[in-house]
């Protein structure tokens, strides 16, 4: 009798898949980082309020556990000496110091994008990025995109998905109930465009390259993906939950 | 921030319905977490980005709406409502660093008379989730929430004065000296916290709280209003210091608009006079010690279409940048027209390169107007050996009937000396919440043996994981088995399975059952064996491993787990030889919506049921969600599910497996 893949697992790999079909390569890093790759490689000095949005397990030897994937992107580039075209897709567990709850999690799966060319802009990480959620939660999907800060970034945008109050999952709904139906907005995806400062640590040229970055919570689209009402289930070992998958 | 819509018409004149307001406003970037009807007054909770200091006020947010909807701002005209006279109670003012206290506006008023401030005041100020204080307090928190610049009032002869003259000594603090603020405590300041003294005393944690010893109190006579710039950083570190975060620091660390001061001294004036029929308003002070000039970004439009991907006019561009009241022109340099704009002083913060201005060009053009281009598939690059590796593994190990599981990346000090895992290399948290995320798990041995625990229903644990592990400066990753059944034999089988599908000589590994004694401290009653292997070693190996995983998704309703214990009921059935078992499983898990899970643990053919039939044998999972199941239930449950299938496939209870 066989056992089961863990959802965050099936979850990552049909995100993945997304990706890899078009041209990126999946590459992963440490889960304990240093402050610098964390925080300052991506903009957020310590001098500024930016630098709060995230509570951070700080470890007594004076390195962290990274707050979101993105503290790999620069990290891998760097230490491969990568240079463009570069096309990154790196997912892995990420960790913010917080009570939990049934929708907070302390630790959490995020998938990070980059790609770096010397033509990619704002149209392109778009058209990416609403590819693959439509290719989640069907073609008929609502998407709207809203300006967002991250210090990495300029421009810096959310994707949000349509939520529809109901006990179905959003796939399985036709396009007409979807828009008649009531709901939230929901965000899926924080993104954008390289900030030359990010660009420049990774060694790169800002005059010459352009860069798109994403980043994305798995569980809660995982979650949303199989209606899971509670985020504590991945990591309870419960196995009621785990052989439903 | 909380921010009232009646407030905001002050300043504008909103057509919109509050419903569509939180659109525009979401669709600017600044998200509206909540919106609540208050009275006749909608009262929007918003979420202002730390870049966006200029957002934290009902002006900035006027001024955003304006740019965005068209609208006309009203900034009130100040200096036509009230006149001012020379009230002979000079200050003093000294600045030890221009660097510390970039603007210092303030103004006496004389006369004034404390009382309550009006009822209008009060509800806003509550609405924004302030207390009511008295009239004085009330004005200068009420200006500064609308006009984003934190004001503060001091008692006038509560400052010594020296030379004829009251002192303001501004200068940073020396490291052991203290303040008590006005929330009472005595505060031991940082060496660098910016405070404001007399030749007697410290009075003021300048921009973040007063002190108490000048604080406003029902005898106040004479007031010093004041409205200044300090330096955001400065006023950062000491509110992590202290750990004190008020309102007027939170807006000083995001940057406050060091042309707004004068408006916002004048507004609070006009308020306090209109409060006090007899106060009388000294002339305005105003004193700046250094300029923070917007930066002349030069641009150029090509580069911005080229980031964006649009093909925005330059017309179109300077429109946009215009309505955010930017300055823009071109100017000759080196023999080209060069285009600039000069981003307005309370965006001299957050706007400095043409990266930014591609950003306001796009918000106020909408984000979801901008163009997309599809990405076309194209063939896949191989997996990067390490990640298909491990997917590899796990499908080796699901394809052998073991679950995987995410465990914690923590573990705490009981466990890992139990388990005679502590040591003086385990990597410890700064600040952990709870003791159980005190420590990284330096292996994922406690990480299984937890998830085991939580699962004492379960008849039989076939269990993996594949994670980090992390030891002094050392992170690796272990692929660990843990199963209930089964022998140390089994589990070698398994490492030559795996040996042989990789085909690696060798693997580092280990094979061993838990001893008793420290299952019964992990409050584990079953036996457990257990496999550990080492990840890196086999990346190492097979540095050229290549695999893609299937990425398609199991098909399922998910069915919430219940707080109370599940049962666990074992039923085999005889049935005719072709019926497929997950047929029979989907049947059975229909039967009931307490039936949480049904598992296939045994198929078994053989004449003895006769020669077209077989006997399978299932796990049946019960539970409530509201309240435990008791053994009445289960037991009509179990007869429902064996009618149902000699119904519909002629199924024979073979008996119940207890």
């Amino acid at each position: 009798m066989n056992g089961h893949l863990h959802p965050l697992t099936q979850f990552l790999r049909l995100s993945l898949g997304y990706f890899i079909k078009r041209g990126f390569e999946v590459l992963e890093g440490p889960e304990l980082e240093t402050e610098w790759y964390n925080f300052d490689a991506l903009n957020v000095p310590a001098t500024h309020p930016s630098r709060d949005v995230q509570d951070t397990f700080w470890t007594k030897d004076g390195r962290l556990l990274r707050t979101h994937t993105t503290a790999t992107d620069i990290r891998l580039i760097k230490e491969n000496n990568l240079k463009p075209p570069l096309r990154l897709i790196i997912p892995g567990r990420c960790f913010r110091n917080e009570a939990t709850d049934q929708i907070h999690e302390h630790t959490f799966y995020q998938i990070d994008g980059i790609a770096i060319d010397a033509h990619l802009s704002m149209a392109h990480l778009i058209g990416l990025l609403e590819g693959y959620i439509k290719e989640i939660f069907g073609s008929q999907v609502k998407i709207r995109l809203r300006p967002h800060f991250y210090p990495f970034v300029e421009p810096g945008m959310d994707m949000d998905v349509w939520v529809p109050e109901t006990q179905n999952a959003i796939s399985k709904l036709t396009a007409p109930a979807l828009a008649k139906s009531k709901g939230r907005w929901e965000e899926v995806i924080g993104a954008g465009m390289a900030h030359p400062v990010v660009l420049k640590n990774a060694g790169l040229d800002p005059n010459k390259w352009q860069g798109i970055m994403w980043g994305m919570g798995v569980d809660r689209l995982m979650m949303q993906y199989f209606k899971i009402n509670d985020i504590r289930l991945s990591y309870s070992g419960d196995l009621r939950f785990l052989k439903q998958f | 921030m909380k921010l009232s819509l009646n407030w905001l018409k002050d300043y504008l004149d909103i057509k919109k319905t509050p419903e569509e307001l939180v659109d525009v406003l979401n669709l600017l970037g600044h998200e509206v977490e909540s919106i609540e009807k208050a009275g006749d007054d909608f009262i929007l909770d918003l979420e202002i980005t730390p870049n966006r200091g200029d957002c934290l006020s009902v002006l900035g947010i006027a001024r955003e709406l304006s740019a965005a909807l068209n609208l006309k701002l009203k900034t009130k005209k100040l200096e036509t409502l009230f006149k001012t006279e020379d009230l002979n109670k000079p200050l003093n003012i000294e600045v030890s660093s221009p660097a510390i206290c970039l603007r210092f506006t303030a103004r006496v008023i004389d006369d004034i008379e404390i009382a309550p401030s009006s009822l209008e005041i009060q509800q806003r100020l509550i609405s924004y989730g302030f207390r009511p204080i008295n009239n004085i307090v009330d004005i200068t928190n009420y200006v500064m929430i609308e006009t984003g610049q934190p004001l503060h009032a001091f008692d006038y002869n509560k400052i010594e004065t020296v030379v004829g003259k009251k002192l303001m000594r501004l200068r940073q603090a020396r490291a052991g000296e203290k303040v008590i603020t006005l929330d009472g405590k005595n505060r031991l300041l940082n060496e660098g916290a910016i405070i404001i003294e007399d030749n007697k005393k410290i009075y003021d944690l300048a921009g973040i709280m007063g002190g108490l010893n000048s604080e406003i109190d029902q005898k106040t006579k004479t007031i010093i209003l004041q409205g200044a710039i300090f330096d955001p950083i400065l006023i950062r570190k000491t509110s992590k210091y202290l750990n004190l975060v008020t309102d007027a620091s939170y807006r000083y660390e995001r940057g406050v608009d060091i042309n707004g001061t004068i408006y916002a001294v004048n507004l609070a004036t006009s308020f306090i006079l209109n409060s006090c029929k007899q106060a009388k308003a000294g002339h305005l002070i105003d004193k700046t010690f250094k300029q923070i000039a917007s930066t002349k970004i030069f641009y150029n439009i090509a580069d911005i279409n080229k980031l964006l991907g649009t093909d925005i006019s330059i017309n179109q561009a300077e429109e946009f940048l215009r309505c955010l009241n930017f300055e823009v022109g071109n100017e000759m340099r080196e023999n080209i027209v060069r285009t600039y704009a000069i981003p307005p002083s309370y965006r001299a913060y957050d706007v400095k390169i043409w990266q930014d201005l591609a950003e306001e060009i796009a918000r106020i053009k909408g984000y979801n107007h901008l163009r997309k281009q599809d990405w076309p598939k194209q063939k896949a690059k191989r997996l990067n050996s390490q990640y298909a590796l491990s997917e590899y593994i796990k499908d080796i190990l699901v394809a052998s009937g073991y679950t995987e599981v995410y465990s914690y990346s923590f573990s705490d000090e009981k466990t890992l000396k139990t388990l005679g895992l502590f040591s003086d290399k385990i990597v410890e948290v700064e600040k952990p919440l709870s003791p159980e995320t005190r420590y990284l798990r330096p292996d994922l041995l406690p990480s299984l043996l937890a998830q085991i625990a939580k699962n004492p229903w379960a008849k039989e644990i076939k269990i993996f994981e594949i994670g980090d592990c992390f030891l002094g400066k050392k992170e690796f990753k272990q692929i660990v088995i843990a199963q209930t059944s089964g022998s140390c034999k089994e589990m070698e089988e398994l490492v030559k399975t795996i040996k042989e599908n990789l085909k690696v000589s060798e693997i580092n590994y280990e094979v061993f059952k838990i001893p008793k004694q420290i299952l019964s401290q992990m409050k584990i009653r079953k036996d457990v064996f257990f496999l550990r292997m080492d990840f890196d070693i086999l990346v190492q190996q097979l540095n050229n491993f290549n695999y893609q995983p299937s990425c398609t998704l199991k098909k399922v309703q998910f069915r919430p787990i219940s707080k109370f214990a599940p049962t666990v009921k074992d039923l085999a059935f005889v049935v005719g030889r072709k019926i497929q078992p997950q047929d029979i499983a989907k049947e059975i898990k229909s039967t009931d919506d307490k039936v949480k899970l049904v598992e296939l643990f045994d198929e078994f053919i053989s004449d003895k049921f006769g020669q077209t039939k077989k006997s399978l044998a299932f796990h049946i999972w019960l539970e409530d969600m509201e309240r435990p199941l008791v053994e009445k239930e289960m037991r009509k449950i179990l007869k429902k599910i064996t009618r149902h299938l000699s119904k519909k496939f002629n199924a024979v209870l073979r008996g119940e497996v207890v």
